[in-house]
């Protein structure tokens, strides 16, 4: 991998890193939501800098380029992040789901006390 | 006269709760203070509901689960809608006693503070908790105190008693996650005071403390980064009051 290229991706994963904290910072993401991006990102300034003992694992499993290699890795994250956000959204997704069912439970009762109201007048 | 909510998070307190709630109410109110308390059960999946429906007690039953820090926040939001004058925060599991709640709040108001945190850990009496944990403690306390300056020893105790101030405050921001110690940080970063006061803490009841063993050190590397992102967040905008 030329060292140009290593400066390069060392900047924009510095710079996304930058872009989560400023956003963390201005209460737009939340902590736990973001925690998996950044030990992502952190991981791979850690690559970054060991790039010698990257170069043998890389060669060691037959990847044709160190860059390759990396973005291999890069791709895992990414996936394993997308995993992560599943799991929020089927979450999420279920909480609606009681959400909405208990509020429907709960105007039925509050129906029947105006209705019990009306009756009295 | 002054009106003092107690506010009991409840998760999964079938057997505590009952003597929870009847130690609050076995506090008398005087002239000075009328004291009221609130059961918030956090959508527990035990008999805990059953428990308040049957015993009659003052509650709100979540919808959803929300944690600590959403149950808490409820009650800081009912305390501003009806007016509180205090806001207590006391555990559902029975750790804590109500008796002190009439001595934090002259504290509170001799040292002009808006929090007052009860504290096992400056008298060193009664339920000292585990080992891990104690450790655990310590750490945030120690991180707690190189971000905000303060030394608080029970970063993690759930026993607080808030002025209205404080309370309109933590109704409008308060972390779902560990809300303990990053609420120890949030409040000094926007100015508000914060003090620590000696309690003695009740041993456990029953049921199982939600933080355990080995998960304490998953629990600090959170926490901690938790704290570092609470430091750096830009000041609440709205401090009306």
């Amino acid at each position: 991998m030329s060292i140009s290229l290593k400066i390069f991706l060392f900047i924009v994963v510095v710079l996304f890193l930058l872009i989560i904290f400023s956003l963390l910072k201005k209460g737009t993401l939340k902590i736990k939501y973001s925690i998996m991006c950044i030990f992502m990102s952190l991981a791979l300034v850690i690559v970054f800098i060991f790039n010698k003992s990257i170069e043998k694992i890389s060669m060691f499993f037959g990847f044709e380029n160190t860059s390759n290699f990396i973005f291999f890795i890069a791709i895992l994250f990414i996936l394993l992040i997308i995993v992560s956000l599943s799991s929020t959204i089927s979450n999420q997704s279920e909480k609606i789901k009681t959400l909405s069912q208990k509020l429907g439970i709960l105007e039925e009762r509050v129906r029947k006390v105006e209705d019990k109201n009306d009756d009295k007048i | 006269m002054e009106r003092v909510l107690i506010i009991i998070p409840a998760y999964n307190e079938e057997k505590a709760i009952e003597n929870t709630v009847s130690s609050v109410n076995s506090l008398v109110s005087s002239d000075k203070y009328h004291f009221d308390y609130l059961v918030i059960n956090d959508c527990s999946k035990d008999n805990t509901l059953k428990v308040l429906e049957k015993n009659r007690f003052n509650y709100i039953n979540l919808p959803c689960n929300l944690g600590i820090g959403g149950a808490v926040q409820t009650g800081y939001l009912y305390s501003i809608a009806h007016g509180y004058d205090y806001t207590v925060q006391i555990d559902g599991d029975g750790q804590h006693d109500p008796k002190y709640i009439e001595e934090i709040i002259e504290k509170l108001k001799e040292t002009d503070a808006d929090m007052a945190i009860g504290s096992r850990f400056i008298t060193n009496e009664g339920f000292q908790s585990s080992g891990m944990r104690q450790i655990g403690i310590r750490i945030i306390s120690f991180i707690v105190k190189i971000l905000t300056r303060k030394t608080i020893r029970d970063v993690t105790s759930g026993y607080r008693v808030c002025n209205k101030k404080m309370t309109n405050y933590f109704s409008r921001n308060y972390a779902d996650d560990y809300p303990e110690p990053e609420a120890i940080v949030s409040s000094i970063k926007n100015g508000y005071k914060v003090i620590e006061v000696p309690v003695v803490m009740n041993e456990r009841e029953s049921g199982k403390s939600s933080i355990s063993g080995f998960k304490s050190i998953y629990y600090m590397i959170k926490v901690s980064l938790a704290l570092l992102v609470s430091y750096n967040k830009r000041k609440d905008e709205y401090n009306v009051y």
